[in-house]
């Protein structure tokens, strides 16, 4: 080899050695810095988004869904005409120019100008190709059926944490842990997958609740709201046999999907959060209790023919003067001098005692958040006319569940059944996680219940209190409320504010639904008999048709031949 | 003579073991790119996957708001000029072998009898 060549190899052997020796440095000498250089530039790491469960109603239908949505944010160091952008941008976001603008003029690096704005709206946005305006996946909680079962269901906020009813009680039930994902992206950000998709969602809740009859209840309820310019209603419909609640619903209300701006007086679930004083539909408590310690039969007599009765240095008066009645007529009358007459020989314990074993003053342990427990006092605490009062359902504040609650015991044989609203919990792979079942307790003896069930269907026929509530084709027991509202500025019951009510459950001989109607405040009438019974009438008649539940009188009519073959044709 | 043909068999063998390595490198080269292909070619599906997914879950909110009990019955009352059920006209009864219940409505005829159809 000439000198020439010697010094051609010489320069490709260096420059060879310089490349093994830039190699070792970079694969062996600093090879965990570039590494970590490497990943860094060529791995993101990404929250994978959570999704919350769905919500059922106790047939399938869905109740609360999620959508996909984009939360628009912007970095104001990258926008150079704010004033520009933000009038492009508050014509698609819908908001007012100078407060995007002051959004967009902001000292710092990420401000959100929009969350969960919907996938067409912001697809536009991103369109305008705005330098500084960024997008973000956000998932969003979406309740198709707007305002039903709205005290219920419940609603999320911005970050999709539970701020009421259901979705609250089972906030953690609902969402899941979130976790991290790694993505390897190219030099152009394009992503490259291993094939690997992971979803995390949260488990779905199953209620109890039917959408047709909380349709039914809302519709009605919609209906005595307008009738009677009502303050305020509830009506709450129960399996009596297992607590199931097939319906729940308050007057006034919200749209579950525009929650942000609705009162506190509108969130109340009151079926379980506000406490009244029942009136007459408390009259089952002394009433059963009688019956139960053997004091009294059916055909006891009581003389109610003075119209009224002193107890404690009060006279509480009948509304009319009703001579002798048998106990089943004190009931079926709703005698306020009758039921005192039977609560004075309970005595004071006994009575309470029967409170108390009714469940009232105590929570119902119902699955939704709020409930209260209302209040009794203890017999020590009474005053002398305590006895009479509370035998007339004053001087106890109690929540519609708890009411229809003990009437739910009158209806299956005498069992206090625990009212839940959850049915089922399953996983997204539709694994069962908890199934509800009726939490039962005997109050009264089977024997006492049907009896007292008898009585009731009294009060709905010829006669009674609530002929106006009952159902044609089958028999209702229940039991009619008028109750004053205490006035706190007088001190004294109020003459024009009423709390009217009825209670009941049908068909009277073998009970699908228990149901309680609650009317506070009602203008042009006050008697629960006019005001609430006629609602319980037109939803039983409803309810009964939508459940398949056959006419008690359907044997004994011999109305039909029915095949359920095609028929022939001629 | 024996020394030339080893001189000659060992080119052979370098020759043959260099392409070996350059078929290698190149195997190795083209399997990692097949690799990475398929990567985009996955992500692209997972993308798409994800934007079915959007649509599906907006038609199925969609589904939900149109399936309301509350919709049918205004769509039925105002628009099928339909009336809810008169319990009065509807009966139930036993369906005799299997034993459940199913409806029947009935409707009476001029003659004061009523016939029933399922």
């Amino acid at each position: 080899m000439n000198r020439r060549g010697m010094v051609v190899v010489a320069i490709i052997s260096m420059a060879f050695l310089a490349v093994v020796v830039r190699l070792a440095d970079i694969m062996v000498m600093n090879h965990d810095w570039f590494l970590a250089k490497a990943r860094g530039q060529q791995t993101k790491k990404e929250t994978i988004p959570v999704k919350r469960g769905v919500i059922y109603d106790r047939k399938g239908r869905e109740l609360a869904v999620n959508l996909e949505t984009e939360s628009v944010f912007c970095d104001p160091s990258e926008i150079a005409a704010p004033e520009a952008v933000a009038q492009s941008l508050s014509r698609e976001l819908g908001n007012d120019a100078r407060a995007v603008v002051t959004k967009l003029n902001a000292d710092k690096r990420f401000h959100w100008l929009e969350r969960k704005v919907e996938l067409d709206r912001a697809q536009r946005i991103r369109d305008m190709k705005l330098k500084g305006i960024g997008f973000v996946p956000e998932l969003k909680r979406y309740y198709p059926k707007g305002t039903l079962a709205s005290h219920i269901v419940g609603f999320v906020n911005s970050d999709n944490t539970g701020l009421e009813g259901v979705e609250r009680q089972l906030d953690k039930q609902l969402s899941a842990q979130t976790e991290n994902t790694t993505k390897v992206k190219d030099a152009r950000g394009h992503t490259l997958s291993e094939g690997t998709m992971k979803e995390l969602k949260g488990n779905d809740v199953v209620l109890t609740i039917d959408e047709g009859l909380q349709h039914i209840v809302e519709k009605n309820l919609d209906g005595i709201m307008a009738k009677w310019r009502a303050a305020s209603a509830t009506i709450i419909m129960m399996d009596p046999h297992t607590g199931e609640i097939l319906a729940l619903a308050n007057r006034p209300t919200y749209n579950l999907n525009d929650s942000g701006a609705t009162s506190m007086q509108k969130l109340r679930n009151r079926a379980i959060t506000d406490s009244y004083e029942p009136g007459s539909t408390f009259k089952i408590v002394v009433g059963s209790a009688a019956l139960e310690e053997g004091m009294v039969n059916a055909k006891s007599s009581f003389d109610c023919s003075a119209g009224t009765i002193e107890v404690g240095g009060r006279r509480i008066k009948d509304d009319h003067r009703n001579g002798v009645l048998s106990f089943e007529e004190v009931i079926q009358k709703s005698s306020n001098v009758g039921t005192i007459k039977i609560g004075l020989g309970l005595g004071k314990q006994r009575v309470y005692d029967y409170v108390k074993k009714f469940g009232f003053g105590s929570k119902t342990g119902i699955d939704l958040a709020g409930e209260v427990s209302g209040w009794i006092r203890p017999p020590d605490r009474w005053s002398g006319m305590s006895i009479g009062a509370i035998s007339i359902g004053q001087e106890v504040a109690v929540t519609p569940i708890q009411v229809l609650r003990a009437y739910a015991a009158i209806a299956n044989g005498g069992l206090l059944v625990k009212p839940h609203v959850v049915g089922e919990i399953r996983t997204p792979q539709g694994h069962l996680v908890y199934k509800a079942y009726p939490e039962k307790e005997r109050v009264l003896s089977e024997k006492t219940a049907l009896l007292f069930r008898d009585i009731l269907k009294r009060v709905t026929e010829e006669g009674g209190t609530a002929k106006t509530a009952s159902v044609d084709g089958n028999e209702v027991a229940g039991k009619t409320g008028t109750a004053q509202l205490f006035d706190q500025q007088t001190k004294r019951y109020s003459k024009e504010r009423y709390v009217s009510s009825f209670v009941g459950f049908v068909p009277a001989g073998d009970p699908r639904i228990a149901m309680i109607v609650v009317v506070h405040e009602p203008k042009g009438a006050i008697y629960g008999g006019v005001v609430a019974g006629p609602v319980f009438r037109t939803i039983a008649n409803e309810a009964l048709s939508y459940m398949s539940v056959p006419r008690d009188d359907h044997r004994e009519r011999g109305l039909l031949l029915v095949s359920s073959q095609e028929p022939k044709k001629p | 003579m024996i020394q030339r043909r080893s001189s000659r068999l060992s080119v052979v063998w370098k020759s043959a073991a260099i392409i070996c390595a350059v078929f290698l490198v190149f195997t190795v080269v083209w399997m990692r790119s097949g690799v990475v292909s398929l990567e985009y070619q996955l992500s692209s599906l997972e993308q798409k996957k994800n934007e079915l997914m959007k649509e599906g879950k907006v038609l199925g909110a969609e589904r939900a708001s149109l399936l309301a009990v509350k919709r049918f019955e205004t769509i039925a009352s105002t628009d099928g000029h339909l009336v809810f059920p008169d319990r009065t006209k509807v009966v139930f009864v036993k369906n005799g072998r299997q034993g459940t219940t199913y409806a029947a409505s009935f409707v009476p005829d001029t003659k004061g009898s009523r016939i029933a159809r399922d």
